[in-house]
């Protein structure tokens, strides 16, 4: 009997475990549906970067997701125009439009100006990171859930996430972003549009945490469903192709 | 003007009317600045050899492609006008790229001209073996493709190219070429094999990749062989009598089983810093005993400028001939490249340093680029420098300035 009970004294703190992960990733879907609601998505968004509160840069990128971490971002900036970033998994190609042939570049390397391509290529945390409900669930003074996401996978741009989410329908307000190396890089804020089931991401807002006179402005202009032929996450179609019609 | 272009130009203003083409202008102007070594064995007075102080190139590229039912069109369309020292001005058009395709399930068929561009290292690249781009160029203009059929197929994970080129350029009907290349990518690597059969030259065949080591280093390395390889020899090397050709004393020498190879290291900071390191190896590249002996002939051959029985003419057109050949190819055997470049969000400076190994001798390239409102702009200094009797210490020119301005639309 004794045996048992001291089963089920084992058992019981390991089901309240997995019961709170399961919450806790279950919170992470929710707050990723503000900001990607289908699996084959074409979103196009604008970064544009301030200094001292004064619009400095501004890029255009397409972004064409499919499921199982496929991202094709093609840059529509003058000075980017027709340059494309592929994700594949957690590998990483450069396509110059002149260069014609697929350059595989290292997690490192995978910048698109001020933003790094993780910051507009992955649209989902569930995919890419395992969240647990932080010590403090419950911010007391804000009152908002807090997760914490930590990286299942490499090719991540950031190694762990503090999520801070509202506790009306689990919608992200603030995300601390970490390097491997612990450093807090960047501070993200988020804004949003519209009600009920047609709420959804429009804005999120990169503060450095070095260079504080400066931040980074991320908008959602538009995310609508789009089946893209697989052949276009393929580095050397998108090599040989350099002038898509997309 | 060609009929390819006013063909490509009669696409490009369809492709204006046509709601589904996507089309881009790009204008670059590109002024250089070249300052001479007079101390060098290669140093001949300008009457002798075209020695251009300023080069200027206005060019504007458009791009276009659009699709008519199954097909579709792609065109890339150079301008391009050319003035040296204030007085040459020389205006031409032609296409880079001019091809129709068609796309059948995984199948991807072309006709026409298209560039193609093999290999993955960064400063030297031998798998590029369909049309060979000097890496060291300064230039950002687009290469003209070549003519030919191709057949494409895009699986999972893999690539697999076949073509057969037609050199209509040359005029030469024997320049045919088979090519092939086989890509793949896995988890941390991505590989391609190469192969080209010609007519003339027998086969090529290689292998390249890049194995990415962790998220900031990765290792690249081509190797390729060849059957045969055509090295400009100079005739009277070697020789101990004859000092002047009365003829163009370079010919064309066919050297069997030719290896290249490179290998190389690519580092990236977070702080957007990153480094590349590379080795590279070419068997068709002069040894350092065979640029030794170019420079004691053309000491032997500047040593007889003091003789009045000989004509100063023959001496000077001697040297010239050796200056141009070794301009087209001023390569040693084993050359060691470094390049540092800082990824910053305003400026972008780049240092490149290329060590030619067997006599130490340097090219140093020293590089800014700034973007502003939309506009691109590059500007940098090349500087050789070298011992005396040195592949880069004899260099004919001993700095060049430039700058490249451009702009898409």
């Amino acid at each position: 009997m004794f045996k048992y009970w001291l089963l089920l004294s084992l058992l019981l703190p390991c089901l309240a475990q997995a019961n709170a992960d399961e919450l806790a990733q279950a919170m992470l879907r929710e707050a990723d549906s503000y900001r990607q609601n289908s699996d084959e998505v074409k979103v196009s968004v604008r970064i544009s970067l301030f200094k001292n509160n004064e619009l400095d840069k501004e890029q255009r990128y397409d972004v064409f997701i499919k499921p199982d971490r496929q991202t094709l971002v093609i840059g529509r900036s003058p000075l980017e125009i027709g340059q494309k970033v592929l994700m594949l998994d957690d590998k990483f190609w450069l396509v110059l439009p002149k260069t014609k042939r697929p350059i595989r570049i290292t997690p490192m390397q995978k910048l698109l100006g001020e933003a790094s391509t993780g910051d507009i290529a992955t649209m989902r945390w569930n995919e890419d990171y395992k969240a647990t409900l932080s010590a403090h669930a419950k911010d007391a003074e804000s009152g908002l859930h807090e997760l914490i996401l930590t990286a299942k996978r490499k090719g991540v741009t950031y190694k762990k996430i503090l999520l801070s989410l509202d506790p009306q329908g689990n919608q992200p307000v603030r995300a601390e972003l970490y390097l491997a190396s612990g450093k807090l890089a960047k501070v993200a804020n988020f804004g949003f549009e519209g009600v009920g089931d047609q709420r959804r991401m429009v804005t999120m807002t990169l503060r450095d945490k070095i260079k504080r006179s400066q931040y980074t402005d991320i908008e959602y202009l538009s995310s609508e469903p789009y089946q893209l032929p697989k052949k276009f996450y393929n580095p050397a179609y998108l090599a040989k192709n350099p002038r898509l019609q997309l | 003007m060609s009929r390819s272009l006013i063909f490509a130009l009669g696409l490009c203003l369809l492709s204006s009317a046509n709601a589904t083409a996507q089309t881009t202008l790009s204008v670059l102007w590109q002024p250089q600045r070249h300052y001479y070594n007079s101390e060098s064995l290669f140093y001949t007075p300008a009457q002798y050899i075209a020695k251009p102080a300023h080069q200027d190139w206005l060019v504007g590229e458009l791009a276009t492609s659009y699709s008519v039912k199954a097909l579709d069109f792609s065109v890339l369309a150079t301008a391009q006008q050319y003035v040296v020292d204030e007085q040459a001005d020389t205006a031409r058009g032609y296409a880079n790229e001019l091809f129709v395709s068609h796309s059948q399930g995984d199948w991807e068929y072309s006709l026409g001209r298209k560039i193609s561009s093999w290999g993955v290292a960064y400063g030297a690249r031998p798998l590029d073996i369909i049309q060979h781009q000097d890496q060291q160029r300064i230039s950002r203009q687009s290469d003209k493709g070549k003519d030919g059929v191709y057949a494409d197929y895009f699986g999972h994970q893999y690539a697999l190219s076949i073509m057969y080129l037609f050199d209509t350029d040359n005029n030469q009907d024997n320049r045919r070429h088979v090519a092939a290349q086989y890509y793949t990518n896995r988890d941390r690597f991505d590989a391609q094999w190469v192969f080209k059969w010609s007519e003339d030259a027998g086969f090529n065949t290689g292998l390249g990749g890049v194995l990415v080591l962790s998220d900031a280093l990765a290792l690249h390395g081509e190797v390729l062989y060849s059957q045969d390889s055509l090295m400009q020899q100079h005739v009277l090397l070697g020789q101990t009598d004859v000092l002047l050709s009365q003829q163009l004393p370079y010919e064309e020498q066919r050297q069997d089983h030719v290896i290249a190879a490179v290998v190389g290291l690519s580092y990236t900071h977070a702080n957007n810093q990153s480094v590349v390191l590379e080795y590279s190896y070419d068997e068709s590249a002069y040894s350092n005993k065979q640029w030794d002996a170019l420079f004691s002939l053309l000491e032997r051959q500047r040593g007889l400028l003091t003789d009045p029985n000989i004509p100063a003419e023959a001496v000077w057109g001697n040297i010239a001939w050796s200056a141009l050949a070794a301009q087209q190819n001023p390569r040693a055997r084993r050359d060691l490249m470094l390049r540092w470049q800082w990824g910053g969000l305003d400026w972008q400076p780049t240092v490149t340093a290329l060590v030619a190994l067997p006599d130490q001798s340097r090219m140093l390239t020293l590089a800014i680029e700034h973007e502003f409102d939309n506009v691109y702009f590059d500007i940098g200094i090349r500087h050789f420098s070298g011992a005396d009797k040195t592949l880069y210490g004899e260099n004919m020119m001993s700095n060049t300035l430039y700058a490249v301005v451009s702009r898409d639309f």
